[in-house]
């Protein structure tokens, strides 16, 4: 990996860096926030903006988080567990007021507040949604956002939450690939009367498929434009990436038909961050997103760190 | 009577759709538009239009003081706190200024997925059950609502509507009004949707017989074709209208604005 101040070089060409953080409706987070939050990203030399979804959230949860455990910095081949447990079981990490705005809404402010930068979802939990309307909404947020966003999309892991969003919990997965399958094929115009009732001439967004169980993996092969696994170590992405390229060859297509992105929580100093990313890139990812879980007060200086620690080709202020 | 807007969410020259809504925006709340609707979902499902409730976001964003509304919602095909953070969001972003129509009406079949729900639903039941539960989300600082449709308890859904409101509601079909007001109690509005002068009167009079005196308190908004507006005055304000809407098909330019706003 290269960080000459053109970015990070990796065996693919310039990766994409992105930062995980959330917009949630909250006096501190309002629109003036909003926008001088993405501004600053994209001076500093970042790609993009990517937020995660939850509908609702809960004081407490059966159901058990499943990335309680991140790479470190400085040592990636090493996972340290953030989250916080309960009775043996993984938190999500939220405050106790938690909430997140609508990711399209969102996507469209940032990028009207921004020039080049992407906004990506980090991710949609795909099957609380209607196809139907799903296939128009993410063609509406591509065309506002200047073909700007990519889906990426989840399985979700709260049985609370899809009850709740009166959805199966347990058919989860099945429904997930339903709807990949019945998205591109609407968007692909090849649907009779139904596609030519979809808004036309519009690019629509890069659907990313989360997650790295076999399934996930299968789907970002064989039907999704690619690949969005988080909290992986250098050997589990490269064990993941593999079996994509499997699937790529089965599906007739190759390495180059799908984006992928490794995804991680920061545990560690910043300064080390270059230490795992270049792992990832050297691997062949396209793009990292990383979370940093930046304040209102600090993420000015965070960015710039970050961006300083990967050599990002920022704006001189 | 106050004027207002309806369009579908294309654009309806060179510009970008978002350079056109803002440009439309702007002018209307000039012109002295009191409203901005979108188009219900069961218009836009067979239409090439854009998704209503993100074209009314760059309209709330581009305009400071305009009531924005959804004129036909199906909450029979969308799940109930999916559609409440939408809105919630929707009416942050505006700062409280969304209003909510409500179609539920049996939807199209573009609407319903392969899976969905069995022939013979009861589409106004599912509706006024969703209903309850997003109101139960914008009011509640742990939501809990349990009745046919939805079930849950103890949730934190943020953000939550400006000042934790319920929206205001206006209903689509008169003649369903009896069974929603068993349901809700009672509505803020009824939306007249398309409906020609002999229409109109037919269901001023079973909001009259649903009703009785309270009729008067229900909002009326009449929509009728941009073309039309002019032709329509007169009987809107004989009929006790309080808002006439001009739809477009389009996001309409200034120009078309100022000739309907004359």
């Amino acid at each position: 990996m290269s960080t000459n101040g053109a970015g990070v070089v990796g065996s693919r060409g310039r990766v994409q860096i992105g930062l995980v953080d959330l917009f949630d409706g909250s006096r501190k987070r309002n629109l003036g926030f909003m926008a001088e939050f993405a501004r600053t990203a994209e001076n500093s030399g970042f790609d993009g903006i990517w937020m995660p979804e939850h509908v609702l959230f809960f004081d407490e949860y059966d159901s058990v988080y499943p990335y309680p455990e991140a790479p470190l910095a400085a040592d990636p081949d090493v996972k340290e567990q953030h989250n916080k447990v309960v009775d043996g079981k993984a938190r999500v990490e939220s405050a106790p007021e938690q909430g997140l705005l609508d990711m399209f809404q969102t996507a469209i402010e940032v990028c009207a507040a921004t020039t080049r930068l992407r906004f990506g979802s980090s991710v949609l939990l795909l099957p609380l949604r209607n196809p139907r309307l799903l296939a128009r909404e993410a063609l509406t947020v591509a065309e506002l956002t200047g073909g700007r966003f990519d889906l990426g999309v989840g399985l979700g892991w709260s049985a609370e939450e899809f009850a709740a969003c009166e959805s199966d919990f347990t058919v989860r997965g099945k429904r997930s690939e339903r709807l990949i399958n019945e998205l591109a094929t609407a968007w692909s115009g090849d649907q009779g009367d139904r596609s030519r009732s979809l808004p036309t001439g519009i690019t629509p967004p890069r659907m990313l498929v989360g997650g790295h169980s076999k399934a996930a993996v299968r789907r970002a092969g064989t039907i999704a434009d690619g690949w969005y696994p988080w909290n992986l170590t250098p050997a589990e992405f490269e064990e993941g990436l593999a079996s994509l390229e499997r699937h790529l060859a089965t599906a007739g297509r190759t390495r180059d038909d799908v984006h992928v992105i490794a995804g991680f929580r920061a545990v560690g100093e910043i300064a080390d961050l270059s230490h795992i990313v270049a792992r990832y890139a050297e691997l062949g990812v396209d793009g990292v997103n990383i979370s940093l879980r930046m304040t209102e007060d600090n993420y000015a200086q965070v960015m710039s760190e970050v961006a300083d620690a990967l050599g990002l080709a920022g704006l001189d202020t | 009577m106050e004027l207002g807007i309806a369009c579908a969410f294309e654009s309806g020259s060179t510009a970008s759709l978002y350079d056109a809504i803002q440009a439309g925006a702007k002018a209307a709340e000039e012109l002295g538009f009191s409203s901005w609707w979108a188009l219900g979902d069961r218009e836009v499902a067979t239409s090439t239009s854009h998704d209503p409730t993100l074209g009314l976001y760059c309209v709330a964003r581009s305009s400071q003081t305009m009531r924005l509304g959804l004129a036909g919602d199906l909450l029979s095909v969308r799940a109930a706190a999916v559609r409440a953070k939408q809105l919630a969001s929707l009416d942050w972003f505006s700062g409280g200024r969304l209003e909510l129509g409500l179609d539920v009406g049996e939807p199209p079949e573009g609407l319903v997925e392969d899976d969905g729900p069995p022939e013979n639903v009861d589409s106004l039941g599912v509706s006024m059950d969703r209903l309850a539960a997003m109101e139960a989300l914008w009011t509640q600082r742990r939501g809990r609502i349990r009745n046919d449709t939805v079930e849950f308890s103890k949730v934190i859904a943020l953000p939550k509507t400006v000042g934790e409101r319920p929206l205001p509601v206006h209903l689509r079909d008169a003649a369903v009004l009896p069974r929603a007001l068993e349901r809700r109690g009672h509505v803020e509005g009824w939306l007249a949707w398309r409906l020609d002068e002999h229409e109109l009167r037919s269901g001023l009079r079973e909001l009259d017989d649903a009703l009785g005196s309270d009729a008067t308190k229900v909002r009326r908004t009449w929509f009728v074709d941009a073309d039309q507006v002019e032709a329509s005055r007169e009987v809107a304000l004989a009929a006790g209208v309080h808002e006439l809407v001009a739809v477009f098909e389009h996001v309409p330019g200034p120009g078309e604005l100022r000739k309907v706003s004359a």
